[in-house]
């Protein structure tokens, strides 16, 4: 009676077993293989981005509630702040477009054409809140965004690729993603190449070798292709951190920009032949 | 009684949907799932949110295959689940 029990009590656990190994192979497999992956990211990204946009509605409704009770002196003032802040970034525009177009037609006269597809989009998910770098965008293939296109702020600043794409979403895998590694150029007057290493919300480092001419401000672009044409600013130097023992140099740098403060971003598509 | 318990287990999942949408952060999904599996009694819900982090949030983990999430989860429930186990005997 003892054996059968402990027979029944044995079969108990290998089917226990069993049912755990096979539930984790399932797992895995739905999390790897492609088709499968991609069946259960478009089921969720059915639902995800209205979801992201209720709670971002709710967040607003929520603030305007809280904004009743400010004092209205602070209010006031804050105001008149942001209205001068305004006034400022409306001459810096003006400046950067007339800059912008100077370039342009000299590009056009070297035979250099640059014109990028490029679609405006809003973030409905940042980083910062999620383990991994990523951001979502409110554009999917519905609006002709394919993977591998460029996300770019103020129409300069890189942020990231689209890595997966769904009907009217996208999710986009930032460059300061910790572990992804990209060629970038340091520097304008004697530029220095090198491979930024993510270390995740905009931030990178570069090992360069001892001796190379930079300096805390110098801009890091990345080196566009045949394709894209124009470079794309990723970052400033923000640190440089000399060790004679070393045979390198290593550079800290950083987005111009807070990654969380992004609501609106461009989806640069290469140039359609 | 039993009825409650489901109740009870209904609105902890809701709670942690919520979570997974709007506070993603690892520590504070990994402490609630935790905090569900030692309420309840086989909470796979944990496994399930795991899956469901790096279906939303991730595009290649370990090894580059996104997994991260999952194994994770899929350890700790049986860790804790274990420990559950043993500290209500």
């Amino acid at each position: 009676m003892d054996q059968i029990r402990h027979r029944d009590k044995q079969m108990r656990w290998y089917r226990r077993i069993a049912v755990v190994v096979l539930l984790c192979v399932m797992g895995v497999l739905s999390l790897t293989v492609p088709p499968l992956r991609a069946f259960f990211s478009r089921s969720i990204y059915m639902v995800a981005p209205s979801v992201w946009e209720w709670g971002d509605g709710v967040g607003k409704e929520w603030d305007a509630f809280f904004a009743l009770w400010h004092d209205k002196n602070v209010l006031e003032t804050e105001n008149k702040k942001l209205q001068a802040d305004i006034s400022r970034m409306e001459a810096l525009v003006l400046d950067r477009n007339a800059l912008e177009q100077r370039a342009a037609l000299l590009e056009e006269m070297l035979g250099r054409h640059t014109a990028n597809v490029r679609t405006v989009a809003n973030v409905i998910f940042r980083p910062g809140r999620a383990l991994y770098d990523i951001l979502v965008i409110d554009r999917g293939e519905d609006e002709g965004v394919m993977v591998g296109d460029q996300i770019v702020y103020s129409g300069v600043g890189a942020i990231g690729e689209v890595a997966e794409v769904y009907p009217s979403s996208a999710k986009v895998l930032l460059y300061s993603t910790p572990g992804e590694k990209h060629d970038v150029i340091i520097g304008r007057e004697h530029p220095v190449w090198g491979t930024a290493v993510g270390r995740g919300m905009g931030n990178f480092e570069v090992k360069i070798p001892q001796g190379s001419s930079l300096a805390l401000g110098d801009q890091v672009v990345l080196p566009q292709g045949v394709v894209r044409q124009s470079e794309v600013v990723l970052g400033v130097v923000g640190d440089i951190e000399v060790n004679p023992v070393e045979p390198f140099t290593r550079v800290l740098f950083r987005t111009s920009f807070n990654i969380n403060d992004v609501h609106l971003v461009e989806v640069v598509a290469p140039r359609k032949k | 009684m039993i009825a409650m318990k489901i109740g009870d287990r209904i609105i902890f999942d809701i709670i942690l949907l919520i979570a997974l949408f709007f506070v993603p952060t690892w520590w504070v999904l990994l402490g609630l799932g935790l905090v569900g599996v030692f309420l309840f009694s086989s909470f796979y819900e944990f496994i399930a949110l795991g899956f469901m982090v790096d279906i939303l949030y991730e595009t290649g983990g370990v090894l580059g295959f996104g997994v991260t999430g999952f194994l994770a989860a899929f350890f700790c429930f049986f860790v804790f689940e274990k420990i559950r186990r043993e500290v209500r005997a």
